[in-house]
């Protein structure tokens, strides 16, 4: 159990959905630190973002997973100390821009995260954690090339019967259709789409789906990926939101949609996975254990099994 | 009142795919009337509730929506469903020097009947505020979990259980319907300060870790058993290559028995319909851990996984039972390779079935969420059916009893060379005969598990059923005794509304049960059909004149102990290898 007195505040990192984050350093190792000061509200105790992320992350130990180090508690907060890193995703490709156009990392870098991004999201539903808020801000990469989830607030446990949960999960830009047009069970494919949507902006440099609402995100989704129908994911025209009238669009090549911000041949492996992942309806998208699999990912599993 | 309203049957109902149309509607209904009932203290209530209703709304009005969310969920759970189970084992092992009885009981200022009415009240809460299940058992561990590392001083003892329900809330349950400050101190009539609540709340997370939320509770081991069980994807259950500890591997090798047993059951009706669905197995495995969770034994000394296989168990077999008249002893139906294990699941189950008898004890808030409304409600029918089970559980050790004596009362009062089944007894009576165990295994509705409690029973049973329904001969078997002491079931086994399910061949369980009062009395041993499946099996019977010419001995002295009548049928008496630990146990609770 440490004590506060043992760390450092340095610079602000940062803020998270619930609290602030600093750097630290740990006076007796000298080794950097993560700390995310969350505010005990007088009236509702620790909050419940906190209880879930602590539970969550004390026991998810996975090199693809930020770690949770310790708890300190003094008087009227909380802070979390986490393991520091160096970056996140979405300052990495700020970091990028070239005068006003952002710019895609290279494609084996894109491979590398991508790869690392789904070992842990697999821990993570292999734990019955969804992690429910996958984006590039909360992508921790390091100096070695790691890259690591972070921020697990909006987190939780899914049992078996998933309770229904509420549909404001997920930064819009990374959040399913089935979740932007109501579907309150949805499970871990919502964590998959985000991947997807992650995977595009890695390659392109700008985010695939830039939603001001769910209005505008939806038909951002469909302007791409074309309209659902029934013959595809049957019973679409059920979910709670879904809007008859909206204009019909045929799916376009995504190939051609991302080829132009990128410098590299987009060759068909990479397609495919990527269409595996952004499949509207949730029961076709990818599992994070089938994405391992996936042949573009050929050069990984074969070097580990 | 509506807050009163069953939560676990709402939680059932949407857990799992329904099979039918009708129990889809059911589902949607439910998922309505929840919606009118959100107690929170949040400004944006309006806009949640608007919303929730919304949803509730374009539901109701398919079903088929529901359905496939369900179906959508269910894949994604297929898949990732032995990690799980994985997880909950590791994490159930972890715990496991966490809870301490002797620690426990070792409370200065806090007993066990301290601890049964904390619970009780915070069942109570539990159930007003409508919380979801995972709640109410997250809460109990955190509390044993507790209790077993730290003295709890009494006065703080219900401060530290609405914190428990409190966090578990915060973790398990949805914004709007979390349980708030306001209203837990209301639940304690202000006796403690937001500050107690907030210091005591971070004085349990201190203590515990901070990893407290994260526990192998009953409904996660419930959750993930019956899923496996019945999930079609899941056809072939590839085995899991990382289970290797014993306790992983041997319920394992419960749940494929349980499953094969159980998925002829379920996804191949018999005529008469289907013997049970899954909801109901589910609700009635939940109410049994709840029990369960109120007993000292089963809370600190066996794993949850083991407790939870007990339970789904026992009311699958009961529900055959009670639905279809398939008679099977859980003891066979469990027997397996593992020994100790195997002595600790029958344990369970025992004290699980002894729990579930003695309706008296239970706690109130039980009651009252399960049983205080006028109408049947499948919670009751599905006590009864355990209670049925029990019953027929001991009228089957009666007759095994009576067997041993028999057999001791042959050994010494007889010579052997005239009797040839004499020396045949002792392979016979052993409980778990190998030929049972294998027919058990094997053939699990079958009836050949039967020949073996026949061809005893019919040496030497003395005492007769007289079915009330129209048997194939049922004058012979008709005990002179009858009127000198008869016994019937407990009240409450008339209590079942699903007569009209029973197929007419099916005893009522008005049947009257004669006990002969003095022992040397001669015996024109009877034969007794406890069901129709024994009934059925009279040919073979048939072909074994010499045994039912078998002339009752006369009993030693010890068979007045056993004979003590109704009050010592009331209380399950375990088999014989074990009946040390709960024949003390029964005759505490009696007396």
């Amino acid at each position: 159990m440490s004590s506060s007195s043992q760390f450092k505040q340095l610079e602000k990192l940062g803020n998270g959905t619930y609290a602030t984050v600093y750097k630290g350093l740990n006076k007796t190792t000298g080794v950097y630190v993560a700390l995310k000061e969350v505010k005990l509200d007088s009236e509702e105790g620790t909050p419940s973002t906190a209880i879930r992320e602590i539970s969550l992350m004390k026991e998810l130990k996975h090199e693809n997973i930020v770690r949770l180090y310790d708890v300190i508690h003094t008087e009227n907060k909380l802070t979390l100390v986490f393991e520091f890193m160096d970056n996140d995703l979405k300052k990495y490709m700020d970091s990028r821009t070239v005068g006003n156009t952002p710019r895609g990392l290279e494609l084996n870098l894109v491979k590398y995260f991508q790869w690392q991004l789904l070992q842990g999201l697999a821990f993570c539903h292999e734990n019955k954690i969804l992690h429910r808020d996958l984006k590039p801000q909360n992508l921790l990469i390091n100096k070695k090339g790691q890259l690591k989830l972070g921020d697990f607030g909006l987190a939780r446990a899914f049992g078996i019967p998933v309770n229904t949960f509420s549909s404001e999960v997920v930064t819009l830009w990374y959040r399913a259709p089935d979740v932007l047009m109501g579907s309150r069970t949805y499970s871990t494919s919502i964590d998959i789409w985000s991947c997807g949507c992650i995977l595009a902006e890695m390659i392109t440099g700008k985010p695939l789906f830039p939603g001001t609402n769910d209005e505008e995100q939806l038909k951002l989704i469909f302007d791409v990926m074309g309209t659902p129908s029934e013959s595809l994911w049957p019973t679409v025209t059920k979910l709670p939101k879904y809007n008859p009238n909206v204009q019909q669009r045929t799916p376009r090549d995504l190939r051609q949609v991302l080829q132009p911000h990128t410098k590299e041949p987009l060759d068909g492996n990479l397609m495919d996975f990527l269409h595996g992942l952004l499949q509207l309806n949730p029961d076709m998208r990818l599992s994070a254990k089938q994405a391992l699999h996936h042949p573009w990912f050929a050069e990984y599993y074969q070097h580990t099994s | 009142m509506a807050i009163l309203r069953d939560t676990i049957v709402r939680y059932a109902n949407a857990s799992y795919a329904p099979t039918t149309a009708a129990a889809a509607a059911a589902a949607t209904t439910t998922t309505t009337t929840t919606t009118t009932t959100t107690t929170t203290a949040y400004p944006n209530l309006s806009l949640l509730l608007q919303k929730r209703r919304s949803i509730a709304n374009a539901k109701s009005k398919n079903s088929n929506l529901v359905k496939r969310e369900l179906q959508s969920h269910h894949s994604a759970i297929s898949e990732y469903n032995n990690d799980q189970l994985n997880h909950y084992f590791q994490l159930s092992q972890a715990e496991k020097p966490l809870y301490s009885l002797t620690n426990f009981t070792s409370q200065p200022q806090v007993n066990p009947k301290m601890r049964f009415l904390i619970f009780d009240f915070i069942m109570y809460c539990h159930t007003r505020l409508n919380l979801s299940t995972s709640t109410l058992f997250l809460t109990f561990t955190i509390l044993d979990k507790y209790s077993s590392r730290f003295i709890i001083k009494s006065h703080n003892y219900q401060l530290l259980s609405l914190t428990a329900l409190w966090i578990s809330s915060k973790f398990w349950d949805s914004k709007n319907r979390m349980a708030t400050l306001k209203v837990l101190q209301n639940l304690c009539c202000n006796q403690y300060s937001i500050k107690q609540f907030t210091s005591m709340e971070m004085h349990l997370f201190k203590s515990l870790d901070w990893s407290i939320c994260q526990s192998a509770t009953f409904d996660s081991f419930i959750d993930i058993f019956l899923f496996q069980s019945t999930s079609p994807l899941l056809s072939a259950p590839a085995p899991a290559p990382v289970l290797s500890a014993p306790l992983e591997a041997f319920i394992q090798q419960k749940l494929a028995l349980l499953n094969d047993a159980a998925g002829t059951a379920i996804n191949k009706p018999s005529p008469q319909g289907p013997a049970f669905n899954i909801n109901e197995i589910k609700l009635g495995a939940i109410m049994l851990c709840e029990l369960a969770s109120f007993n000292l034994q089963l809370s600190f000394k066996y794993d949850r996984s083991l407790i939870a296989l007990g339970a789904i168990n026992l009311i699958k077999l009961s529900l055959n039972y009670y639905n279809s008249n398939v008679w099977e002893n859980f003891d066979l139906a469990l027997e397996g390779t593992v020994q100790d294990l195997d002595i600790s699941l029958s344990e369970i189950s025992n004290l699980l079935l002894d729990i579930a008898m003695d309706q008296d004890s239970f706690p109130s808030s039980f009651k009252s969420k399960y049983l205080n409304h006028n109408k049947a409600s499948p919670a009751k029918s599905l006590l009864d059916a355990l209670q049925n089970y029990c019953i027929q559980l001991k009228l089957e050790e009666f007759y095994r009893s009576q067997e041993l004596e028999t057999m001791y009362s042959n050994i010494f009062a007889q010579s052997l060379e005239d009797d040839p089944l004499a020396c045949v007894y002792p392979n016979t009576t052993t409980p778990k005969s190998a030929t049972a165990s294998s027919s058990a295994a094997t053939d699990y509705f079958s009836d050949h598990t039967h020949i073996r409690r026949l061809t005893k029973e019919n040496i030497s049973t003395p005492f007769a059923f007289t079915p009330t329904s129209s048997s194939s001969s049922p004058s012979p078997f008709t005990s002179p005794y009858k009127t000198s002491s008869s016994m019937t079931t407990p009240d409450s086994a008339y209590h079942h509304t699903h007569s009209n399910s029973f197929s007419s061949t099916q005893y009522s369980f008005k049947r009257s049960l004669s006990i002969p009062q003095n022992s040397s009395i001669f015996w024109p041993s009877p034969l007794t059909p406890t069901t129709p499946s024994l009934m059925s099996n009279r040919k073979l019977l048939q072909n074994l004149p010499m045994r039912s010419k078998r002339l009752m001995p006369i009993r030693p002295m010890v068979s007045a102990h056993s004979y003590a009548g109704p009050t010592h049928l009331k209380k399950r008496s375990t088999s014989s290898t074990d009946c040390d630990f709960n024949d003390g146990s029964n005759l505490k609770k009696t007396r």
